[in-house]
């Protein structure tokens, strides 16, 4: 298996060069059955790291420690499934699992267009098998997973226990699907560019595959953010670490291309800045892999220091310039259509929707390398965190979600004051009331209240947008309002997707900002038998528990928990002491509530334990950020699929057929 | 536009009312936690704040901070006290001095230049138009060659 794998990690490098030559051969000179075997190629690229990640699977599971990887991230006592997942605990693994989805996602791109696109697939497979190459470099000459030891020890090292976890078992390989994801439009962009075929076939090809990566990069630092709340034990869900911050940065140039593509498609404008965006997005989804391996930025999420940096730093600078530099030799082909016909219209707040979106990613940018900056400028080392990012990048958050609440609201071309008066009187309307009822709950915070009322407005501008056609709807084809709603919104997708977006959106907000501004936390020790109160929370300290399995000692305290004088439950906080592992690991007991969350850490406690220390946070609304980011990601889901076609469509479409028929 | 209007000034009004209203007096234990949530614990696990952190030299700080707010000290005072002690890192945000300035307001000034932008390009409007037939043909994705090839068709049909 060893030999397999290593083979077929050799194997893949060579089919990739063979590929990215062939291809560029192919598309040149014009010549079809060059192109076929480039793209048979990739396909060979996905069944060669296919077995080489079988292959450590298997070597995984079998216990297999004469391989250093495995030896490294692995043991006998672990269960299974971490085994398993011990795949990408290190960086050669998780490497290899970035080839395997890779390899995959070009193949699907190839084998979907065996018979479209023809003009762009010779590029296409060009990018794909060259960004492939990169990857496959690093894993045969700098970091091979299949490297063995002289003498293969008796038991591995194990997995950092903290990555035992389900959200560890998941939040790699999705966040993974949303990084390389952005390699197909990335790919289909250069495609467009070096073939000169500019008009918009590669964005209809690619908005599907940025749809897929913006969902998969959702829910995976989603899952991140979850993990960290529930495993780290820090009382929060986002440390704003370079890595996390990575993490994000893609996302934003994601978001930004979903919608400046409207623009594209609909006005003919912002044909370059959709170029640049997806450049951009693919950039920092390698950027973000760099920070991870290369060392240079400190952070919690970091693999050991690696000799990768300056190969990532190669990969960057060329792939940069090589999009630049089709982007300036086409630009005189990229001029917009039409040009903006006034500030107040939906062009105009797309637009600005996008600068948002490009500023609050460059703020994130700046803060993670500032350090670096400051460091090399004054010679003194400074921390840039969270304080710094909450504080950088409210006004921008608070103007996007503003925005999100105009966009689809204000008209195209030129908003007169009868469409203001027609479109925003209501919204506007339920913004100030939300603003009111904060100050009515006792919100008397200015950021808080202005993210409250903004999000009010989006919410109710959605419903108002849902009424609105529902109730045109009805006039079209009388049916029932519900009837009407649901044959709206599956006849428009792209719309009334986006409104279910906008909704998580607005919700997530209200959640992220409740429970930074409202949130408390208290340290405190308490003896057996005493109790202490947070908020309407009362804590009963009963007792502490030890005990023992093969793989740990755990110690829990036992938590009695009443909410408003009234018994609701116990809850039971942990420290668990592998016994691979040095460092205590901290098992945090949360009890939620759509309300706050109750979140409990056993922080010390005494060698009698009848004494312990606890971190006590209540953190309100915490739940409704999960689901906002939830309905986010449905909506992300719903705008994949294809529009249902109206009765008349359908009816149009089966008479043309039959007349196709007759014709035949 | 009047109804506008007065919502947009009422919702003004709200916010300026709001805003001379903050700054409720907060309570030591809240003045802790403010105090931990902008200092960075030294005890190496990579940036996490005082208040976040569980670790022994955590706790210790965060005791510290109890006693030095019990004690009247203000604020200014503890940053003051911990950036003699460890440095700037300890700070969870660069203070706004110096070359760190460019730390802070960057953002805000790409941010402007963007908006600047965008005024700029909507400043060189075109006059308001009906979209000529030409125009519908070229947002709709036709090339000159299709186009002439329709022409011909429809001229012979």
């Amino acid at each position: 298996m060893i030999e397999l794998g290593h083979y077929c990690l050799i194997a893949c490098f060579l089919l990739c060069v063979y590929g990215t030559v062939a291809a560029s051969l192919g598309g040149y000179r014009g010549n079809l059955p060059l192109v076929r075997s480039a793209e048979n190629s990739v396909v060979g690229n996905f069944v060669t790291v296919l077995v080489a990640s079988v292959s450590l699977c298997w070597l995984f599971l079998t216990d297999q420690y004469q391989v250093e990887y495995v030896a490294s991230y692995s043991a006998r006592d672990i269960p299974t499934v971490y085994k398993f997942t011990a795949f990408w605990g290190g960086q050669a693994g998780s490497l290899l699992l970035w080839a395997l989805v890779l390899s995959s996602f070009a193949m699907i791109a190839v084998l979907q267009n065996r018979h479209k696109n023809r003009h762009l697939m010779p590029y296409v497979t060009v990018v794909l098998s060259g960004a492939l190459t990169f990857f496959m470099i690093l894993l045969t000459f700098a970091t091979n997973p299949f490297d063995t030891l002289p003498v293969a020890p008796a038991d591995g090292q194990g997995l950092n226990p903290l990555l035992q976890n389900f959200y560890m078992i998941i939040h790699p390989p999705i966040l993974y699907l949303g990084y390389v994801g952005m390699t197909v439009p990335f790919a289909f962009a250069m495609a467009a560019l070096m073939s000169g075929r500019l008009d918009t076939s590669w964005i209809r090809s690619t908005r599907r595959w940025t749809l897929v990566s913006w969902v998969f990069l959702t829910v995976g630092f989603t899952l991140g953010g979850t993990w960290a709340y529930e495993e780290l034990g820090w009382g929060g869900y986002w440390a704003w670490d370079p890595v996390e911050n990575a993490s994000f940065m893609p996302w934003f140039f994601a978001s930004a291309f979903l919608h400046s593509v409207m623009i594209t498609e609909k006005k003919g404008m912002l044909k370059m800045w959709n170029f640049i965006l997806i450049l951009v997005a693919f950039e920092l989804s390698i950027f973000g892999t760099f920070v991870t391996r290369s060392g240079v930025i400190s952070s919690v999420h970091s693999f050991a220091l690696s000799n990768l940096g300056p190969l990532f730093v190669v990969f960057l600078a060329s792939s940069t310039s090589f999009g630049l530099f089709w982007i300036f030799y086409r630009s005189d082909q990229l001029k917009s259509e039409q040009r903006m016909q006034s500030f107040l219209s939906r062009e105009a707040t797309f637009l600005l929707n996008n600068l948002l979106f490009v500023s609050i990613c460059f703020a994130i940018f700046w803060g993670t390398v500032f350090p670096i900056i400051s460091e090399w400028v004054r010679g003194e080392k400074i921390t840039v965190g969270p304080p710094f990012f909450n504080k950088v990048t409210w006004p921008l958050g608070l103007a996007l979600l503003t925005l999100t609440g105009i966009c689809p609201l204000i008209a195209w071309r030129k908003a007169t004051a009868k469409n203001f008066r027609r479109n925003f009187l209501f919204p506007l309307g339920g913004g100030l009331l939300s603003g009111l009822i904060a100050l009515g709950l006792g919100v008397r915070l200015l950021v808080p209240l202005l993210f409250y009322s903004a999000a009010g407005f989006v919410v109710l501008s959605i419903f108002f947008e849902f009424y609105k056609g529902a109730r045109a709807r009805q006039v079209i084809r009388p049916t029932h309002f519900l009837v009407a709603l649901k044959d709206l919104t599956l006849m428009n997708k792209r719309r009334y997707g986006g409104f279910i977006v906008h909704f998580g959106v607005a919700m997530a907000f209200v959640g992220i900002i409740s429970s930074s501004f409202f949130s408390v936390e208290k340290l405190v020790t308490l003896k057996q038998g005493e109790q202490f109160e947070l908020r309407h929370y009362t804590l009963t300290f009963l007792e502490m528990v030890q005990r023992s399995d093969p793989e740990k000692d755990v110690v829990f305290a036992r938590l009695q928990v009443f909410q408003n004088g009234e018994e609701t439950g116990k809850l039971f906080p942990q420290k668990h002491f592998h016994h691979k592992s040095e460092q205590p690991m901290t098992e945090v007991a949360i009890r939620s509530t759509l309300r706050d969350d109750l979140y409990v850490v056993l922080s010390s406690f005494d060698e009698k334990l009848t004494q312990a220390t606890f971190h006590v946070f209540i953190n309100p609304l915490v739940q409704l950020i999960w689901i906002g980011i939830g309905i986010m990601a449905c909506g992300g889901i719903f705008l994949f699929f294809p529009d249902k076609k109206s009765a008349s469509k359908v009816t149009a479409l089966r008479n043309r057929k039959v007349v196709r028929d007759e014709a035949a | 536009m009047k109804r506008l209007s007065t919502l947009s000034a009422l919702f003004v009004w709200c916010a300026c009312a709001t805003l001379w209203a903050q700054e409720p007096e907060l309570s030591e234990d809240e003045k802790v936690s403010r105090i931990t949530g902008n200092l960075v614990c030294q005890c190496g696990c990579a940036n996490l704040l005082v208040r976040s952190c569980g670790c022994p030299n955590a706790i210790t700080v965060s005791q510290e901070v109890r006693k030095l707010v019990a004690e009247g000290t203000s604020e200014a005072k503890v940053f003051a006290l911990y950036e003699e002690k460890y440095g700037a890192q300890v700070l969870g945000a660069p203070k706004a001095e110096g070359f760190n300035i460019v730390g802070w307001i960057l953002p805000f000034v790409v941010t402007g230049f963007g908006t600047l932008f965008v005024v700029a390009m909507a400043k060189r409007l075109k006059p308001a138009q009906e979209e000529s037939p030409e125009t519908d043909r070229k947002s709709a994705g036709i090339s000159e060659k299709y186009r002439k090839l329709l022409d011909q068709e429809l001229k012979d049909w």
